[in-house]
């Protein structure tokens, strides 16, 4: 009834300005308009990839992409047959939403560099990437880079490769040298006591905070300060048990990393606000920070004075056991949508070789994911220049990369509102922020992505 | 007789036929750009899909269920009343006084207009990192304010965060409003002031009889703009908050492009897009009923 009144007011309408066959040709119109844009969006992904030369993606970033042209050129000039068209990844929010969108749109690359574990595995899942290693020689190349190791502990997925690391980038404390000097502190803390005794010192003599702590609530920012502690607390230990589909946080390690975080806030050694660059600017004596945070403090601050130290642990540690640390990391995929997949394979063996990573270091000052970066003979001269990266090198061998799951976006996102805001807040006690973030989790995992 | 007639038929065919043209760029820009991907979200949003996987499961509606039960939904709802509750009588005042003084402008009035429509044109991501550093913890506004002894966590507190994106969206279109009052104003006839005038009325008693009844139409566009504005509130808080401190900023066109491109439940998304729509709609048509009226003197 109502559809028929409807219909016989828009006829109405249409017939008092047009004309009475108007809404046929309009009708006619419509429809032609629909069905040429539904069967339009279905051919366009025949013309996918249709080139002639191999599509490359890089990070868009400057110090990347200095060394990328020099690869690509080199690489162009040798392989005049398979050429590489390169290009930074399109400016957007972050290079994942941008590549899923060249994915979904047909227009994607054939080869990408820039992509994290968790993202590797959920375009894994979705059937767009091939499991490098059933290309050939894919262990000989590994091998050569010195890497092996490296794939085989944490790199498998659903048991095959999806993405080869690129660089690994670990996170120390960085503290600043001129407030230790004026403590005349000799020895930096190594437990979250002697940590918070010397916050405590530094913060009511000098008027400054104590350390920086992101407040935001992007689930990527949990990498680099709530995680990044875990790795350390838990020795290594991952926080998801990806295998069982269990979440690991409310354990004796999450709950001692809650609490840490918890009295900074309390005890009133973070702002509950963000302060831009507040460790470079000298308002706080500490700071969670990577190995590619050096290059940027350098030419931003070169005043600054700062000492770089491991992580802090909880005061169960054991006094001589190393300590650990979470190293975030960016690797290459190649997708299977790719109609030259021999050609882009060469590509990446090639890149692969071995031979590039000292020009790596040198224009870019991330460290390559490999296990032979101290005692490599090529690297020396370079770690003998820059002493604060080869602490991070050095460091490496108690880095863990975070956990390959293709939930990484929801683990985090939750991560942020059951434990990490309330703790900012203080609307709940550690114990259980860490529970229930434990059971949000737990929950997501056995439902699966 | 008959000739006129073939040429009359002629003539209607011709005007049919220009009438068909002039429409056809704006159907074929809506079949594709509004139709087109209105259908496939509609489809979509009973399925389970990943956007790069070419496998959708059809899961009737469990999508929509899933979005009643949904915390951040509630979240996002009760954020959106607490941000319509700030903005839509911030932005009318403020809005119908910027337009009441520039009535006023004898001279360069037009230059004063198009000053207030600059906020519109700005690039939202541009002025939401602007305002980010004008409003931190140690931006320029609380380095200012602390010479009085004050600090304002704007965007750092829960409480205030929501009611402060509202001021940044307030700056935004004050001028665009301002414009829509002013042309309110400019048609309401000079002879019913001027004969209130002469009965001795009082300028305040002639802007409540007068402008704000007469304004009627002009308040209800900038009310359906306010308020539809307020459901799709996105690059402020996602550039400036993320959505926190405590989900306290968290909007529902937030969610559905977190669920949809950063998560990957494009199904859910789009069903979560839906129900959204249908709240935003409902409101419009029970504001329509409240405050629209036919009113001439």
């Amino acid at each position: 009834m109502i559809w028929h009144l409807f219909r016989k007011k828009v006829k109405s309408i249409v017939d008092e300005s047009f004309g009475e066959s108007m809404i046929k040709y309009l009708t006619i119109l419509a429809v032609f308009i629909t069905v040429t844009t539904m069967v339009m969006s279905c051919h366009s992904s025949k013309a996918e990839n249709d080139t002639k030369n191999i599509s490359y993606w890089t990070a868009p970033s400057l110090e990347l992409s200095k060394f990328e042209s020099k690869v690509v050129e080199e690489w162009n000039l040798s392989h005049p047959d398979s050429r590489i068209d390169w290009k930074t990844i399109p400016a957007g929010t972050t290079s994942e939403e941008v590549l899923l969108t060249a994915i979904a749109t047909r227009t994607g690359p054939d080869i990408c560099s820039n992509i994290f574990g968790g993202f590797a595995a959920q375009m894994a899942d979705a059937k767009v990437l091939v499991a490098l290693d059933t290309m050939p020689g894919f262990w000989d190349v590994m091998e050569k880079r010195k890497m092996t190791n490296i794939i085989r502990n944490n790199w498998f997925y659903n048991g095959h490769v999806y993405v080869v690391p690129v660089y690994v980038n670990p996170e120390m404390i960085w503290y600043n040298k001129k407030m230790l000097d004026k403590l005349e502190v000799t020895k930096l803390p190594r437990t979250y006591s002697e940590f918070f005794t010397l916050l405590d010192q530094v913060c009511t003599t000098q008027k400054v905070y104590g350390l920086t702590v992101d407040i935001s609530s992007k689930w990527y920012k949990r990498w680099f300060d709530y995680l990044t502690l875990y790795a350390a607390a838990a020795a290594g230990d991952p926080y998801i048990n990806v295998k069982e589909k269990e979440a690991l946080f409310d354990n004796q390690a999450g709950t001692a990393v809650t609490e840490f975080f918890f009295n900074v806030f309390e005890k009133g050694y973070a702002p509950r606000f963000d302060i831009q660059d507040g460790f470079q600017k000298e308002m706080f004596l500490a700071s969670i920070k990577g190995a590619g945070d050096i290059t940027r403090t350098k030419r931003m601050y070169p005043d600054l004075e700062y000492v770089i130290a491991p992580l802090v642990v909880p005061d169960y540690y054991p006094v001589n056991a190393p300590v650990y640390t979470l190293a975030e990391s960016k690797g290459m995929v190649l997708f299977n949508t790719s109609r030259k997949k021999g050609e882009s394979w060469d590509f990446m063996k090639w890149y692969f070789s071995g031979g590039h990573d000292s020009l790596w270091l040198e224009l870019t000052n991330f460290l390559p994911a490999r296990e032979d970066l101290i005692d490599n003979p090529i690297f020396i001269e370079y770690f003998n220049d820059n002493p604060d990266i080869k602490l991070y090198a050095e460091a490496l061998d108690f880095s863990v990369p975070l956990v390959l799951t293709p939930q990484t976006v929801e683990i985090q996102t939750i991560l942020n509102r059951e434990l990490w805001q309330p703790i900012i807040f203080g609307l709940k006690s550690p114990a259980i922020a860490s529970r229930d973030a434990n059971q949000t989790i737990q929950r997501i995992l056995k439902s699966g992505p | 007789m008959k000739k006129s007639k073939t040429f009359k038929i002629q003539e209607r065919r011709i005007y049919r036929f220009v009438g068909c043209g002039l429409v056809a760029p704006y159907i074929i820009y809506t079949i594709i750009f509004w139709v087109y991907p209105f259908i496939w979200g509609l489809i979509i949003s009973f399925k389970k899909w990943n956007i790069i996987s070419p496998e959708k499961e059809f899961i009737g509606i469990s999508n929509f269920l899933k979005v009643i039960h949904d915390p951040l939904f509630w979240i996002s709802f009760k954020n959106t009343l607490f941000f319509m509750i700030v903005y839509v009588p911030m932005v009318i005042i403020c809005s119908l006084v910027v337009a009441l003084l520039l009535r006023r402008i004898k001279y360069l009035q037009a230059f004063f207009a198009s000053g207030y429509l600059m906020s519109y044109v700005s690039a939202g991501v541009a002025y939401s990192i602007v305002f980010n550093l004008l409003f931190s913890g140690d931006g320029l506004i609380n380095i200012w304010l602390s010479n009085l002894g004050i600090t304002i966590p704007w965007f750092s507190s829960p409480k205030i965060a929501m009611a402060s994106i509202a001021i940044i969206v307030v700056w935004k279109y004050l001028g665009y409003y301002s414009l829509i009052f002013l042309a309110g104003l400019q048609s309401i006839p000079t002879s019913l002031y001027e004969s209130a005038e002469i009965d001795g009325v009082s300028n305040w008693t002639q802007f409540w009889r007068i402008t704000v009844p007469l304004l009627n139409p002009a308040f209800m566009i900038i009310l359906i703009f306010a308020v539809m504005l307020s459901f799709n509130i996105f690059t402020e808080p996602y550039m400036i908050t993320g959505g926190g401190p405590l989900d306290s900023t968290q909007t529902f066109v937030m969610q559905i492009y977190h669920q949809t491109f950063t998560a990957l439940h494009a199904g859910y998304g789009s069903s979560f897009a839906i129900v959204v729509a249908i709240i935003s709609f409902s409101f419009v048509f029970v504001i329509r009923k409240m405050v629209e009226r036919d009113i001439s003197y």
